[in-house]
Formats: C-alpha cells, structure tokens, sequence
C-alpha cells in the first residue's frame, strides 16, 4: 500500500465505454508512470539484432534508462554511451561530436561489430543535426560497420511514428536481397516469440514452410539471411512498417496479420493467409466449436469472477475485451488510455452491446493516487495487476505470442492458470522487458513492522 | 573523449537528483520533457516508488510545442493537477529541449502561482549533469522558496540540534540508514531535527531553520547548508559519523556549535600512516571519504578519494582526483592496488588490483541492491 497523502479528493476519471469518446478516451494531462515494465524498450528491441552493439548520444539523465536496461540485461558489452554537455549543444558542432564520439566508443571497445545501431535524439532535431553527413562519415571511416539509423527522439512520437516503430524499420536495414527460398517465409516485427498457441506456425510448417522469427538468429549471418525470404509477415502493429519496407526492399510477398480475437476476424486473415501462399480455404468449424467449448469451459472455472485487462497484455485489448464479454466472461474493467486505429469495430460493438464496461485511464496524474486496496481479481497484464493490486495475474505482454484459434484456447489456459497461481506481482512488473534476462534486484522500501 | 562510457553506465542524472531529493517533501515535481525522464527515474533511480506515494510527472513535450514555444499546456496541465492534490509546492524540472528553446520557467512559476495560490519553484536541471547536481539545486531552490524568513529563537533544550542535509536513496539505498544515523545522533547526544531528506516529511524540514548545526552527509547537502549558514547563521561540517570517524565527526559539529568550522572531517585522516597500505574510495565523494577514512583509521591505512559527482572541488583535497568521467575514474583508478566502491569498477581497475564491493545505487541502480550495507554499520571488508 502507499503511504497516504494528507489531502486526497475522491476523483477518479473511469467512463462507461458508452460515454468514452474514440479514440483518444482520456485527454493528455500531466503523466503519471506506473511501475509497471514489462514491455520491450528500444534496448530490448535492438538487442534482438546479434552481435549489434548500440551507441546512443544524449544527455547523462537521457542515457540513464537506456544503459541501465543494457546492463539489467546482462548486455552492457553491446552498448555505449556518449553524453552531451551544455557546451556540445549551445556552442559545438553536434555532428563532429557525434562523429568523434562514436569513433572514441568503436576504438575504446577494441573490436568493430557488424554493425552500429546509433541513437540520435530529440537535440539532434531541435539542432538541425545533418544526419546524412554523420552517417556518410562514419562509414566512410568504418567501412566494415553497418550503421542502422535509429532515434530516441520521442518529442516526435505524438505527431509521428515512435522511436520503437522508427527501430524496428531501421534494424532491417542491413538485410539485403538473397536469391529466393521460397519454403521461407519470416514472421517478423514483434519482440514475442510465436509457438504452439498460435495458428500461423502449425499452418504454415504444415504446408512445407519453414519459419524464421527473429529469436531464431543466434548469429548476424542468420539475421542477413533472413534476406532470402520468398514470404515477409508481420503480426504487431508498430512492426508492420518495418516488414512492409522489408518486403518490398526484398521483393517479396507480405501480409499484416494483427492479433485478431474474433472468429470472424481469425477466419478471415487465416483465409488471407493461405490465399497469398496459394493454398486452397479451409473450413474453420471445428476449431470455432473447440473455442467455444473452451470458453464455455472458462467461464464455468471462473464463476463470475472478475476480470480485467489493459493495453499492455495485447495491441488488441479491445477485441480480446470483446471475446471475453461475448463468451460471458465478466470483465469489468479494461485499462488503457486511446483506442488504435485496428479496434475501431470492435470499439463500436462494445459501445453497442456491452454499455457498461468500464475504461479506465493508466496515465493520467490522478492514478496516482488511486486507491489499491488488496484484490483477487483475476487481471490480464501487467498494468491491470498493478492497479487492481492482485497476485492472481496473466503475466503477458505484446500479444504474449498468442495468434488465431490457438490463441484463443492458449489465453483460456493463462487465465486458468493464473487463477492458481499468486504471483509476486510487486517483483514481476517492476522489471523490464519480459521475457529478456532480468538481474535487478527490487526490494520493498515500505516500513517493516 | 572524456564524454565517452564504454564500460560503466552513466551515473543517475540530474532531473532523477532533484526528484529524488524532493520525493518525501509533499510537493509535486513537474519534468519539462517529452517522455522517458519519468520511466527512467522511477525504474533504474527510485526506490520509494512503488512503495510510497509522491507527485512526480511528466509534462509530455511535443514537438509543435517546442517549436512554438508554446508553454499553455504545461500551465493548464500543472494547474489542474494542483488543484487536484494541493500539494505544499510546486517545482519545475527541466530537460535538453526547453533548455535549449530557453523556456522562461521564472515567468511559468509566477504564473502557476497566481492560478494555484500554491508556491512554485523552478529548479534548474537540464539532464545534463549528474545526480548531486540536480539533488543539491532542488535542495537549495526548495530551502530558498519555503524556509521561514527568520530563524526562529533556541529553545532550551541542552542538546545540540543538528540538520541532516543531503541524504537521498540514491547515496543512501539501505532503509534503514536515516533511523540508523538518527540513533546515532540522538544517542551522542544531540537533537536531530530533520534529514533532508529521507524519513522526513514538510513540517520536519523546515525545522533545517532551527538547527544549531548543518550536518552535509553527501554532495548534494553542500549547497543548502552554505545557504543556510549565510542565511540564518548555521554552521556546517561536512562528514559522516560511521566507524572511526564518528567522534571527528561530532567533535567537528560541537566545535562548530562553538564557531570553528572546519573542512570535511574525513579529509583529516588522508596521510596518516607514511609508507601504509593505500585504499582509494571511489563513488560520491562525503560518504565514500567518510567510509574510506574510518576504515584507514581502524587498519592503519591511507586512502584517497575518486570523486565520482561533478561538484566536487570542496569536498576533496589535492591528493584526491575529481573523475566525473569514465575515463577519468580509468586514469585515478590506473595504480589502484586495493579499491572500494560499487561492483562496476571491477571493468576499470587494472588487473591486478583488489575491489572490496560497496554498491552505490546512484551508479548500478537496481542490479546490486542485494549488497547493500547500512553504511552507518561498520562497513564489512
């Protein structure tokens, strides 16, 4: 529990879904930022390119996040830093600071990498950096060194793409068109693993395919042969520019399969699917009847327990709010602040069909000062098992791997397993980037009795 | 290039400094910026957050914002949230991008003043200083904005009252250290008033005005008490009572009650055994000299201080090194035979030279906190 202020108004900004306004639910304000990290940053992101090493230049409190993300990974020996003074910025030249600080990072490591993920930022904009020079240097200067343009800038990301979507684009650029295989087939853009609980694998291994995400490649020369795709497809919104540039960049076929939760939506990107690889449509019956046997079954366990869920678990938190109303599931609460441009239908059906949900904003400042007391409601993410202060959790991020009707069956197991098991909410959501290593310690600052 | 890190993270910056700082003190920090200041803060240089409540927010810059010069929002945002909390303050941070369009905070804080009928205080960071920096300036404009104008007349007491300034987790991460230096103090004999600021809430600091004697504990406590002693008259010693050097240390802040001042209380215990084994201390210059000097005292040894925080200059001496750089502390730490300070200085001591870990959460952040030592026990080597 907080520790109370003295002066708390009894002000909340929840909104029945029937009275949110689209997409943007609750106005900017002041942000608050929950201790919740699970999700992937630029540094995870990156690190995902082996043997990548990444140098960022910015100020030193700027720096701070990114290198202690580096180092919480165990990958502090992929990552550099060059600070900026006040002097760098006022009266310097920016793109020969950069140049010689990324030169002074490359010889001080001993060894070139094969390539350079270099971290411009929000200065660089606001001075006018010529990018175009900086980069023609450096590689004039290390020829054997790729260097990927990427950007923490995010005074951009509210009128622009972010600087993770920016990453994801410039991260592929190094792959470069290899003669065709046309059995492989790259599902690429989202930091989570697919596996078992989702369609796209079994479908496509089924069909002779072979499918190569970026957690396959152990070496840089697996990434740059991730060139001889004859398929590029792309399952997580702020990837799909990135696949798409790929896909062209290679020649290639390319479809965006976003996380769908509902039979129709699963259908008919299943059916996409095999239309672009030239298989014949399937018939979806069974699986349909196994999802909601499933379901049926789920709703049976929970018996009327409460559930809720945030942004964080899923890009489709209103479709999968939506699966889970439509199958009787008693979700009261969904956690997020704007609506993406993907769940506009299913925002307007649960507007229509399930009034009363409730939405609740993450950053505004007055969450804050929300009142947590202890529950057992049964949350779906990271940032609704914050706030609702529950052991009992579905700790996924990202989508969480989950795609089609797999997905669906695999999310009805989560949830059945978080029932039974209290997590350690406190230490799980406080360290980042879920799934990658973690060696952070976060002990509890409250008063012992 | 001084500018470049390679085998260490940044130490905590500037704007998490003066956040940290003022966490316990019932304001509400507003940070100019348009993301991360507030992620990076409160995961990798805030221990408190999850656990204890305080009002720290970003303002979320744009760049049509920056461009424009276009201040309303952060005005109308910050009202709202005011009027929502009623906090005891208001204080503004700043960041690379307001600093550089010079964003008037001195016109800003009038403003929200006017609207709120709440004071505001813009402090001065702009991320690119260290932690110390950015701590003692929230410190300093804190003091300057809301201690009362007069100090107030002594109360009989007997016991000399002493102010603790410049204590924050980021130097301090064990729980227990401000109880631990508050026993100490109360069981010498003296009167603690407040611990700027850690375990001390608004009422408690401002009774800093009352103190016979300002006791800095870190960097970020110098600034304040050189304040305080031009403003109200209090005098200051610089050191902490751990080990050995807690005696000094008490002697220095009788002495001073009694009007001799002294320079910080470790330093007087650098050469004292001519041809002994040499530990160099580095990290934040007040604690790891205090805990480099009851150390020395207890085994008979020199020791020498790598001064990590960028201001520096008065609380080291000439045989000390000022290394706010990577390549700084490389070249102080070059002959090192025998080291203390956080784990991460293994990757720059030469080879052959021995570290005895004390973890400093203002460098390693999260990953050493299962190391961390009351520092005001006997430091364990």
């Amino acid at each position: 529990m907080l520790k109370k202020l003295s002066h708390r108004p009894e002000v909340s900004r929840p909104v029945r879904i029937a009275d949110a306004p689209y997409p943007v639910v609750f106005p900017a304000a002041l942000e608050y930022n929950a201790p919740v990290h699970g999700t992937w940053n630029i540094v995870h992101i990156g690190m995902q390119v082996p043997e990548a090493v990444q140098i960022y230049v910015c100020a030193e409190n700027c720096m701070r996040g990114v290198v202690m993300t580096a180092d919480e990974m165990g990958l502090g020996d992929r990552f550099c830093c060059v600070t900026m003074s006040e002097r760098d910025m006022l009266v310097g030249n920016i793109e020969e600071i950069t140049i010689r600080g990324v030169s002074d990072a490359i010889e001080k490591r001993g060894s070139h990498p094969p390539m350079v993920m270099l971290f411009t930022v929000c200065a660089h904009v606001y001075l006018g950096a010529d990018l175009d020079y900086i980069y023609r240097k450096l590689s004039e200067r290390y020829p054997d060194i790729f260097f990927a343009r990427c950007y923490m800038d995010p005074i951009n990301q509210r009128t622009g793409p972010t600087p993770e979507m920016k990453l994801r684009l410039a991260m592929f650029d190094p792959i470069a068109p290899l003669p065709k295989d046309n059995a492989a087939v790259n599902l690429l853009g989202c930091d989570i693993q697919q596996g078992g609980e989702s369609d796209l694998l079994p479908l496509l291994r089924e069909n002779g395919f072979r499918v190569r995400q970026l957690a396959d490649c152990k070496s840089y020369s697996d990434f740059l042969a991730l060139g001889d795709a004859g398929w590029n497809l792309c399952a997580y919104p702020t990837g799909e520019e990135a696949v798409r540039a790929l896909a062209e960049r290679l020649g290639t076929p390319y479809l965006y399969l976003s996380q769908p939760f509902t039979f129709a939506e699963i259908v008919e990107k299943r059916n996409a699917l095999r239309t672009l690889l030239g298989l014949p449509c399937e018939d979806f019956t069974a699986q349909i009847e196994a999802c909601k046997t499933r379901l049926a079954a789920l709703r049976k366990t929970l018996a009327g327990q409460a559930v809720c869920l945030d942004y964080t678990a899923t890009p489709r938190p209103v479709s999968m709010a939506r699966l889970l109303l439509e199958h009787g599931i008693r979700l009261e609460k969904l956690y997020l602040d704007a609506v993406g441009p993907e769940e506009a239908d299913d925002f307007a059906f649960l507007r229509a069909h399930f009034p009363d949900l409730m939405l609740h904003p993450t950053l505004r400042p007055e969450q804050r000062a929300v009142e947590r007391p202890e529950t057992d409601v049964l949350a779906i993410g990271q940032k609704a098992a914050f706030y609702e202060n529950t052991p009992y959790f579905v700790n996924m991020v990202e989508g969480g791997g989950l795609w089609g009707f797999a997905g669906i069956l695999g999310l009805c197991g989560r949830i059945e397993q978080a029932l039974l098991e209290r997590k350690n909410t406190r230490d799980i959501v406080m360290r980042k980037g879920l799934g990658c290593d973690s060696l952070c310690c976060t002990p509890d600052w409250r008063e012992k009795p | 290039m001084k500018n470049t890190w390679v085998k260490l993270p940044v130490p905590t910056g500037d704007v998490s400094g003066a956040a940290s700082a003022l966490y316990e003190l019932g304001g509400m920090l507003v940070i100019h910026d348009p993301s991360g200041c507030n992620s990076t803060y409160n995961t990798h240089d805030e221990l408190r957050w999850y656990d204890k409540e305080s009002l720290i927010f970003i303002s979320g810059l744009t760049d049509i914002e920056a461009a424009n010069g276009d201040d309303s929002r952060l005005i109308r945002d910050t009202v709202e949230a005011a009027e929502y909390y009623r906090p005891r303050f208001i204080a503004f941070a700043n960041s690379p991008i307001p600093y550089l369009n010079g964003t008037d905070f001195a016109a800003i804080c009038r403003l929200v003043e006017q609207k709120c009928q709440i004071p505001c205080f813009y402090v001065e960071t702009n991320a690119m200083h260290d932690y110390a920096h950015g701590a003692s300036l929230a410190f300093l404009r804190f003091a300057q904005k809301l201690l009362p104008g007069e100090k107030p007349a002594r109360r009989p007491d007997g016991r000399l009252r002493v102010a603790v300034l410049g204590m924050t987790p980021l130097d301090f991460p064990a729980r227990t250290d401000a109880r631990s230096l508050k026993a100490i103090l109360e069981a010498s004999g003296f009167a603690p008033v407040c611990c700027w600021s850690v375990d001390t809430d608004f009422e408690e600091a401002m009774q800093a005005v009352e103190a016979d004697v300002s006791l800095v504990v870190s960097t970020a406590g110098l600034r304040t008490a050189v304040y305080l002693k031009e403003r109200y008259g209090i005098p200051y010693v610089v050191g902490l009572p751990v080990g050995r050097l807690r005696e000094p240390v008490f002697e220095a802040v009788r002495a001073a009650a009694a009007g001799t001042e002294s320079r910080p209380v470790y330093l007087n215990y650098e050469n004292r055994f001519p041809g002994g084994r040499t530990l160099t201390v580095v990290g934040e210059p007040v604690t790891m000299g205090s805990v480099g000097a009851a150390i020395a005292l207890r085994e008979g040894w020199n020791f020498r201080i790598a001064a990590l925080t960028e201001d520096s200059a008065a609380l080291i001496s000439d045989s000390d090194a000022a290394a706010p750089d990577e390549e700084s502390l490389t070249a102080a730490l070059s002959d090192a035979a025998l080291a203390l300070g956080d784990p991460f200085y293994r990757r720059i001591l030469p080879p052959h030279a021995e570290l005895r870990e004390l973890s400093h959460f203002a460098l390693s952040g999260r990953l050493y906190l299962d190391r961390v030592q009351d520092i005001f026990e006997e430091v364990r080597l």
